[in-house]
């Protein structure tokens, strides 16, 4: 690891870990708010119940299954924060690019900015067992980054479609595309243009959105 | 609080099942509540109705909690705003408080407290009302000296600030 690497991991990489951590704990906070209140509203009609004043047996049914989801969403948040940990695992891997974007996808799903987001299936010009040599943990920076900033730049009711194609060298390209296209003008701000140098990674913008082309290399 | 004293609550949070959850249980303290899942539809809502107190989510996509605070208290001077917020920091209650919030929660804060909050939000509402009523009819009073009929007339008409 090269001592730039090595900073950039210490310094964007913690921040970047960080600043996910903090978006899957309010997550797992909302989801635990809907429980509860779910769970309060019960034990309210119950008191109803004691009190033999009537009230909408569907109400229970609702209740049920709104807990019955929100578990169901607590333990998929959990599963892409499991996912998200064992990216530092290793330093450089082989990596399938359809469950990096997926994560990237979900994990910043949790953001209050994001936008509906589509992954192309199956991936253009590309198999779905497109994948790459590089540092899992970064990839994952410069995605969720590059996610990010389209988001803020997009309107609230915009939407984005990620694809994928091969590259003809040894690598793969990710194409952004946001749906109404957006002013990428100083795309990429100066952090991400970091990650993306020491990814040996380039940005183009297009215009329909953005590609990043990745080649297989180490990054280190 | 009986059902025919309602207090007129508006409730904003993106998370559609919590705020259902919410406004089910507030409806059985029998408040009345305007559930709105976005800042953009609270504003809306609030120039044709009037509120005693907001509940406002801190997080929400376009307007957030803060933004929407601020454009309440600017329209509706005795509306008592509670900030919910999933991770307050001492940082975001002392930035909401200076914008006029009257409390923020930690999300999930537990009913009872959210409601002895709303409680309390109301009397607060009240007081600061009726002492402006109090100023209010003070000044009346002392329009009645030494003014025209017409002149009383303006001055009462300055004096309707349309608040809400």
């Amino acid at each position: 690891m090269t001592s730039h690497t090595s900073d950039l991991v210490h310094k964007q990489g913690l921040q970047f870990f960080g600043s996910v951590n903090a978006s899957i704990s309010h997550e797992l906070k909302n989801i635990f708010a809907i429980i509860s209140e779910t769970a309060g509203f019960l034990n309210d009609l119950t008191q109803l119940s004691k009190q033999g004043k009537p009230f909408d047996l569907s109400l229970l049914e609702n209740c049920s299954n709104s807990i019955a989801e929100e578990i169901e969403r607590g333990f998929d948040t959990i599963r892409q924060m499991n996912r998200f940990a064992h990216s530092v695992d290793d330093p450089v891997n082989d990596i399938r690019i359809s469950d990096a974007l997926t994560l990237a996808v979900k994990l910043t799903g949790f953001l209050s900015f994001a936008r509906k987001t589509h992954l192309k299936a199956p991936l253009e010009n590309s198999s779905e067992d497109s994948s790459i040599l590089t540092s899992p943990f970064l990839f994952q920076a410069l995605i969720y980054k590059t996610l990010s900033a389209l988001y803020r730049a997009m309107d609230p009711k915009a939407e984005l479609t990620l694809a994928v194609k091969d590259t003809q060298s040894s690598g793969v390209t990710v194409i952004f595309s946001p749906d109404p296209p957006v002013d990428l003008t100083d795309f990429p701000d100066p952090r991400i243009a970091e990650v993306a140098q020491a990814l040996n990674a380039a940005f183009a913008v297009t215009d329909t959105g953005l590609e990043l082309t990745i080649m297989n290399t180490k990054p280190y | 609080m009986t059902e025919t004293e309602k207090l007129h609550l508006l409730l904003v949070d993106d998370e559609e099942k919590f705020l259902n959850a919410l406004t089910e249980r507030l409806k059985l303290k029998f408040f009345d509540i305007t559930p709105a899942t976005n800042g953009e539809d609270a504003i809306e809502v609030s120039k044709k109705a009037r509120f005693d107190v907001a509940v406002v989510d801190l997080q929400m996509p376009g307007i957030d909690g803060v933004q929407l605070l601020e454009t309440l208290k600017k329209s509706h001077r005795f509306l008592e705003v509670i900030i919910l917020s999933g991770h307050a920091t001492v940082d975001t209650a002392v930035a909401c408080t200076k914008l006029g919030a009257f409390k923020v929660l930690e999300k999930p804060c537990g009913f009872d407290k959210l409601v002895e909050t709303i409680k309390e939000a109301y009397e607060s509402r009240l007081k600061k009302k009726f002492e402006n009523d109090v100023q209010r009819m003070k000044k009346i009073q002392s329009l009645a000296f030494g003014q025209s009929p017409l002149g009383i007339l303006r001055e009462l008409n300055k004096m309707d600030d349309n608040q809400k």
